[in-house]
C-alpha cells in the first residue's frame, strides 16, 4: 500500500500507431508511452527519473495484441500481455521456450498486466539507478557507483561506462531466436534485428518510436530458457540463458550479465564468459552464468 | 501435510483443575481465529483504517546519507505550496527534543547518523501537497565518514568517534553499553577441556518487514487532551508514556488507542514513534493528523542490529561441556534497546546448557547503521545462532551424535544455571528428542543428481520471557445476557491473541467462546495487563484472565449458594448457568447471582470482576543481580520469568555449481502446553520456518557507505511460497511441559500450563539451516545469509 504521490502529467489514449508516435514525437523526451504500466509506475512513484509531462497510452491501439503464425515465422504484437503470450497456442506448440521464459518473469499479477513491448523496453534494475538518491552515469551523472560500491548484482561482461544489467528476460529469449523488431515512428517503419536493438545505456529507439511487432523468423527445432534468481518468484535474473537451434544454426544468449544481451554461437558465448571481467563482489555470477548456459545447451 | 504432533494434555488435567479448568472444552483446542473474517474482508480495526474528518497528512523529510553534517535547511519554498499547513524543523520547540533514551533527535538539525533520519516534517491537506513540500525542502549536507562495523566501532581507538561527548564505556569511545557475565573459572575450565571450538558467527541487520507500515492518527480535543491511534504492539509500557512525554502532556491527557490487530510487529512496533509525530502535528495545528510510513520508510525505520560474535567453547572427551567465552558486538545510530539486547544475550548463553565457566562481554556502540528496535526473539535467535553452531562443530570434533551431546548437557528443571537462577519450565530435551525422531523418520538422505548435494542439520534453541514492566490486571464484565466482555491491553499481532484470550475466559467460565468479546485496547478503560512482546502476553494476560474467572466464580457461587441451598464449594457453572455439581435441573442463570443493589428488587444488570498478579516482579525476589558478574544473588532471584525451548531439523539441497540452497524438509517444535495448537503451528511454520529461512538464506540489508540499497521488497528478499518446502515436508511438534515451578519458589505458575512461543520459534532456525549447509558442502559458514555468492566462495568457485 504505497501512497507515494505521482506528479501530474497529461494522458493521451492513442487510437492508432500514427497518433501514438506523433504524440511521442511532439513531446520528445518529455513523453513516455504506457502499456501494462508495470515498469513505468515504478518510475512515477519512486521518481528516479524525471516524471514525463505526457503519457501516451498504447493499450487503446487495436490489433497489436496478437500472436500469429506467418509461414514459418511467428509474429507477436508488442501489446500482447505476457500472460497471453505464455498461454498462446502458437507459442506453446511452436516455441515453448518463450512460455518458459514468460512464466519466470516477476509474478502472475505483473504478468497479467505487463506487455511484450514493455518487457523489452524496461529500465535496468541496478539498485543505484532506481534510487533518486544516486545520480549515476546512466542518468547523466558523473560516475557509475557499482565499481566502488556494492556490485553483487552488477555486470560481469561488456561493462564500459555502466555496470547495470539488462533486466528483460524476453530480450534474452528473442535474441536466441534471432527475432527482428518492427519499429514504427514519425519517420515510418523499420525492422531492427534484436541483437542490434540494445546499447549500453538503453536501446536504439529514436524520438517518437515504438516497437509494434516482434517477428521470430523460424521456430526452433530445439530451444531452452534458464534463469537463475535469488528467489524463485518475483525476482530478476542473476543470470539468464537462452539457446535456440534452427536451420541457420544455434544461437546462445545471456541476460543479467551485461548492460546488453550477450549473444553468439554457444562457443562464442562460452568463450566470452571465460574472459569475463567481474567486479569486486560478483565473480560468483560468472560461475552461475556458465552453469545455466550449460543447462540451456543440454 | 507433514506430521503434526500435539502432546497429550490429559496428564495435566488435575493440575489444570486447580486453576479453574473446565475440561479442555476450549483450552488446547483448535479454535478458529476470531480475526479471520475481519482480516479477510478488510473490516478489522487496523490503525491505518482510522480516518477523521479534516485529517491532515503528516510526512517526514528523511536523510539519504549514512552520516552527514547538516549545513542548512530551507523550508521557505515548501511553506508556500498550496495545501501545506505546517512545515517544522528542529528549530520549532516541539521538535527540539530527544526520543527514547535521550540520544535520538525528534528531528535532526546538526548531524544525521543514519540513512532515514528525519530532518523536517510537513502537515498538508493532501498527500500530494505533503509530497510536493518534501521535495521543496532544501537540505544541504556535508557527508561525513561512516562506521558500519560494530566491532570496529567498539575499538578503543575507533576511526570515527560518533558522538560528543563520547560515552566511552570500558575505555571505548563509541561504546555506550557494556554487559558482562562472569561465572566460574574460565581459564581453568578451558585449560581442562579436551576439545575446544572457536568461531566468529555474524548476523547482518535485517528489517522486520511488517505487513502493514507504521501508522498513527492523532486528534486534539477541545479540553487540551489528545486522542492517539497508533499501530503498536503495546500501549502502556512504551508508546503511551513516550507520546505523552514528548508532547509534554500528562499521561491522562493522552487517550491512547491500539489497533484491533497490529498488522505484524516482530518487535518493530514496540515504540510507536509515528504516534509521537502525529501527536505533535495535531497539537500544533489543532487538526486531526495522520502519519503513515510508506513501504520504504517501513523497511528503513528499524531493523535488527548487526551482530558480530567471537565464541569459544570447550568440552571433556565424554562430551561434558566445560566453558564458554563469548563476545558480542552490536551497534546502531542511537541507543534504543541495544543495551537490553546485550543483557538478554546472557539468557541465551545460559538458557539451555550446563556450563562450568562462562565469560561473556557484550558491547553496544554507536555506528551509522540503520536504526534498531527489538526484533523477534530480542537476542535469543542471534545468541543461539552463535552457541548452536559451536555445539554442532564440537559434536563433530568429539565424534559424538549432536543430539546426544546436547542431551548430556541440557539443564534440568529446578537446577541453577550459570546466572545462578533456578531454571524453570525446561522442556528442551523433550522437544529435541521429538524433532530428532521426526528427522530420523525421514529415512536415509535421498540421492540427488550432481551437482546437488544433500545435508541435514539440527539445532536446539531457547528464549527467555521477561516479566518486568508489568502490572498484570484484566477486567471481565459479565452482562445480564450471558456474554462476558474482556477488558485488557496488549495487541494481537496476528499471533491469535484475541482468540487465545477468549479461549482462556471460555475455559475458565465454561461458556461457549461466542459468548466472549474482547474490547478495544485503550488507556481510557483498559488496565495495564501485559505487552505483546517477549512472548509474554499468553502467559501474563492468560494468568490475569484465568485469575479473574476464578474470582468471578467465587463471587457468583457465594451469591448463588443461598438461592440453590448449597455450599459455594458444591457449585459449578456451565454455559452461563450455576448449578449444584451434577444437577443441571436446578440451575440458575448467572444474572441471578449478580450482587444485589440496596433498595432494588433484583440483582445488578452487570458484574465487573478483575484478576491478575498484582506484584508480578515477585519472581525476581528476594535478591538482586550483581552488575559486575550478572550473577543472581539471593535464593529466588531470577532475571527471567521462564524460558521456552525449541528445536529444528532441516534437510537442504545445495547446488555446488550455482550456490542455490533449497530447504527440502523441515521439522520444528517447541515446549509448551498449547492454548491453541493451530496458532502455535502457525507460529512454527510462519515464524520459525518462513521468517527464519528468509533471514538465513536471502534477507540482508545491503548498503553503500550507510546508504541502504535494498529499499523495497524486491531487493530485500523475503521468501515467497515458492521458496519454502512443500507442506508435506513440514513437520511440527508441540511438546507439553508443565510450566508450574516446584521446589523452593512456589509462586511461579502458568495459566492452564500455557506459555508463549512466538519469538522463540526463530531461535533454532538459522543455526539448524547453517548446520545442514555445513553437512552438505563440508564447509562451515558462519555469516548469514547464505546467498549463492557466499556458497560459491566457500566452494572456491567465486
Amino acid at each position: 500500500m504505497s501512497l507515494r504521490y505521482i506528479t501530474r502529467f497529461a494522458h493521451y489514449d492513442a487510437k492508432t500507431v500514427e497518433e501514438a508516435t506523433a504524440l511521442l514525437n511532439k513531446y520528445g523526451e518529455k513523453a513516455k508511452p504506457i502499456a501494462g504500466g508495470t515498469a513505468l509506475m515504478d518510475i512515477l512513484k519512486k521518481k528516479y527519473l524525471p516524471t514525463p509531462e505526457a503519457i501516451v497510452n498504447l493499450k487503446t491501439i487495436p490489433g497489436l495484441d496478437q500472436v500469429t503464425e506467418d509461414g514459418g515465422a511467428i509474429k507477436i504484437g508488442a501489446l500482447t500481455k505476457l500472460v497471453d503470450l505464455a498461454e498462446s497456442s502458437v507459442i506453446k506448440s511452436k516455441c515453448p521456450m518463450i512460455a518458459d521464459a514468460v512464466n519466470l518473469i516477476s509474478s502472475p499479477q505483473l504478468r497479467n498486466m505487463g506487455t511484450v513491448g514493455g518487457n523489452l523496453c524496461q529500465q535496468v534494475r541496478c539498485w543505484y539507478y532506481v534510487k533518486a538518491d544516486f545520480f549515476c552515469y546512466r542518468k547523466g551523472g558523473p560516475v557509475c557507483y557499482q565499481p566502488g560500491g556494492d556490485n553483487r548484482y552488477g555486470a560481469i561482461l561488456q561493462q564500459k561506462v555502466c555496470n547495470a544489467v539488462i533486466a528483460s528476460d524476453l530480450a534474452t529469449t528473442f535474441t536466441a531466436l534471432n527475432a527482428s523488431l518492427k519499429v514504427e515512428g514519425p519517420g515510418g517503419s523499420r525492422d531492427v534485428p534484436i541483437k542490434d536493438f540494445y546499447v549500453t545505456l538503453g536501446n536504439t529507439l529514436k524520438q517518437g518510436e515504438i516497437i509494434t511487432w516482434i517477428t521470430i523468423p523460424e521456430a526452433p527445432s530445439k530451444g531452452s530458457f534458464k534463469k537463475f534468481k535469488i528467489r524463485k518468484t518475483w525476482d530478476f535474473a542473476v543470470a539468464s540463458a537462452a539457446v535456440a537451434t534452427t536451420s541457420k544454426g544455434t544461437i546462445a544468449a545471456l541476460g543479467g550479465v551485461a548492460p546488453v544481451v550477450v549473444s553468439g554461437t554457444p562457443d562464442e558465448v562460452t568463450s566470452a564468459l571465460g574472459s569475463a571481467t567481474p567486479l569486486s563482489m560478483n565473480k560468483y555470477k560468472v560461475q552461475i552464468a556458465k552453469t545455466i548456459l550449460k543447462e540451456a545447451m543440454a | 501435510m507433514g506430521k503434526r504432533f500435539v502432546g497429550d494434555l490429559t496428564q495435566f488435567k488435575d493440575k489444570m483443575a486447580q486453576y479453574g479448568y473446565s475440561g479442555l472444552r476450549y483450552f488446547g483446542q483448535r479454535v478458529d481465529d476470531v480475526n479471520g473474517p475481519g482480516i479477510v474482508t478488510g473490516t478489522i480495526g487496523w490503525t491505518f483504517n482510522v480516518s477523521l474528518p479534516g485529517m491532515l497528512v503528516g510526512k517526514l523529510k528523511r536523510n539519504p546519507y549514512g552520516h552527514a553534517k547538516i549545513t542548512s535547511i530551507d523550508t521557505s519554498k515548501a511553506e508556500r505550496i498550496s495545501g501545506v499547513v505546517f512545515v517544522g524543523t528542529a528549530k520549532h520547540p516541539m521538535f527540539a527534543g530527544k526520543l527514547m533514551f535521550g540520544d535520538e533527535p525528534v528531528l535532526c538539525d546538526k548531524e544525521v547518523w543514519s540513512n532515514n533520519d528525519p530532518v523536517a516534517i510537513v502537515a498538508a491537506e493532501t498527500l500530494e501537497a505533503a509530497e510536493d513540500a518534501l521535495d521543496a525542502i532544501d537540505v544541504k549536507y556535508e557527508e561525513l565518514p561512516v562506521e558500519m562495523d560494530p566491532e570496529a566501532a567498539a575499538s578503543p581507538s575507533p576511526s570515527v568517534v560518533q558522538k560528543s561527548p563520547p560515552p566511552n564505556k570500558q575505555g571505548r569511545p563509541n561504546c555506550f553499553t557494556y554487559v558482562p557475565l562472569i561465572y566460574g573459572d574460565l581459564d581453568k575450565e578451558m585449560a581442562a577441556s579436551d576439545v575446544t571450538v572457536e568461531m566468529n558467527p555474524e548476523l547482518p541487520p535485517d528489517p522486520h518487514g511488517t505487513p502493514a507500515p507504521m501508522s498513527a492518527v492523532a486528534v486534539w480535543n477541545g479540553d487540551g487532551s489528545i486522542s492517539v491511534w497508533d499501530d503498536v504492539q503495546n500501549i502502556h509500557a512504551v508508546p503511551w508514556p513516550t507520546v505523552a512525554g514528548m508532547v509534554g502532556l500528562a499521561q491522562e491527557m493522552v487517550h491512547f488507542h491500539g489497533p484491533e490487530v497490529c498488522a505484524g510487529g516482530f518487535g518493530g512496533k514496540n515504540a510507536g514513534i509515528a504516534g509521537v509525530y502525529a501527536a505533535m502535528l495535531t497539537i500544533i495545528t489543532h487538526r486531526p493528523a495522520r502519519v503513515l510510513y510508506d513501504r520504504t520508510e517501513g523497511l528503513l525505520h528499524v531493523s535488527r542490529p548487526n551482530w558480530k560474535w567471537k565464541i569459544k567453547i570447550g568440552a571433556k572427551k565424554d562430551g561434558t561441556l566445560t566453558a564458554i567465552q563469548a563476545t558480542a558486538y552490536i551497534g546502531g545510530p542511537y541507543g534504543r534497546f541495544l543495551g537490553g539486547l546485550l543483557e538478554r544475550a546472557r539468557n541465551g548463553i545460559t538458557g539451555s546448557y550446563r556450563w562450568k565457566a562462562v565469560k561473556y562481554d557484550g558491547y553496544a556502540s554507536y555506528t551509522n547503521a540503520q536504526n534498531t528496535l527489538s526484533y523477534r526473539g530480542y537476542s535469543s535467535p542471534e545468541t543461539c545462532y552463535a552457541v548452536e553452531l559451536a555445539i554442532d562443530e564440537l559434536a563433530k570434533k568429539l565424534g559424538m551424535d549432536n543430539l546426544d551431546l546436547r542431551l548430556k548437557n541440557y539443564l534440568n528443571e529446578g537446577e541453577r544455571n550459570a546466572m545462578n537462577e533456578i531454571f524453570r519450565s525446561m522442556g528442551e530435551p523433550g522437544v529435541a528428542k521429538k524433532i530428532r525422531e521426526f528427522m530420523d523418520a525421514w529415512g536415509p538422505k535421498p540421492s540427488v543428481p550432481d551437482p546437488w548435494v544433500v545435508g541435514r542439520g539440527f539445532s536446539g534453541g531457547n528464549k527467555y520471557t521477561q516479566g518486568t514492566m508489568i502490572t498484570n490486571t484484566a477486567h471481565l464484565k459479565f452482562k445480564g445476557n450471558g456474554t462476558v466482555e474482556i477488558i485488557t491491553d496488549s495487541m494481537d499481532l496476528g499471533t491469535g491473541l484475541n482468540t487465545v484470550w477468549r479461549q482462556f475466559v471460555a475455559e475458565g467460565l465454561n461458556i461457549p467462546i461466542e459468548k466472549t468479546v474482547k474490547l478495544e485496547v485503550n488507556t481510557d478503560y483498559a488496565p495495564f495487563t501485559t505487552c505483546s512482546y517477549s512472548s509474554m502476553a499468553t502467559f501474563h494476560g492468560g494468568y490475569a484472565l484465568v485469575n479473574a474467572t476464578m474470582n468471578a466464580k467465587k463471587l457468583l457461587f457465594a451469591n448463588a449458594a443461598p438461592i440453590l441451598k448449597a455450599k459455594p464449594e458444591d457449585l459449578e457453572t456451565k454455559d452461563g448457568k450455576i448449578m449444584v455439581k451434577g444437577k443441571p435441573e436446578g440451575a440458575i442463570p448467572w444474572s441471578q447471582a449478580f450482587p444485589a443493589i440496596p433498595g432494588q428488587p433484583g440483582p445488578a444488570e452487570e458484574l465487573m470482576v478483575s484478576g491478575g498478579i498484582y506484584a508480578p516482579d515477585d519472581y525476581q525476589g528476594p535478591g538482586k543481580m550483581d552488575p559486575a558478574t550478572s550473577q543472581c544473588l539471593g535464593p529466588y532471584f531470577r532475571s527471567v520469568l521462564f524460558h521456552s525451548h525449541q528445536a529444528n531439523a532441516a534437510e537442504v539441497f545445495v547446488n555446488k555449481e550455482t550456490g542455490e540452497v533449497r530447504v527440502n524438509k523441515w521439522a520444528g517444535g517447541c515446549d509448551l502446553i498449547p492454548a491453541n495448537p493451530t496458532n502455535v503451528e502457525g507460529q512454527l511454520e510462519g515464524g520459525s520456518l518462513v521468517m527464519g529461512l528468509g533471514t538465513t538464506l536471502t534477507e540482508a540489508r545491503w548498503q553503500d557507505k550507510g546508504m541502504y540499497l535494498g529499499k523495497s521488497y524486491l531487493d530485500w528478499k523475503i521468501p515467497t511460497v515458492m521458496d519454502i518446502p512443500k507442506v508435506d515436508n513440514v513437520d511440527t511438534a508441540l511438546v507439553p511441559v508443565w510450566g508450574e515451578a516446584h521446589g523452593d519458589n512456589p509462586r511461579i505458575d502458568a495459566p492452564f500450563g500455557a506459555k508463549g512461543t512466538a519469538e522463540g520459534v526463530q531461535a533454532p532456525t538459522a543455526p539448524c539451516i547453517a548446520n545442514a549447509v555445513a553437512d552438505a558442502i563440508g564447509v562451515r559458514l558462519t555469516t548469514i545469509p547464505f546467498t549463492p555468492d557466499v556458497i560459491l566462495k566457500a566452494l572456491g568457485k567465486a
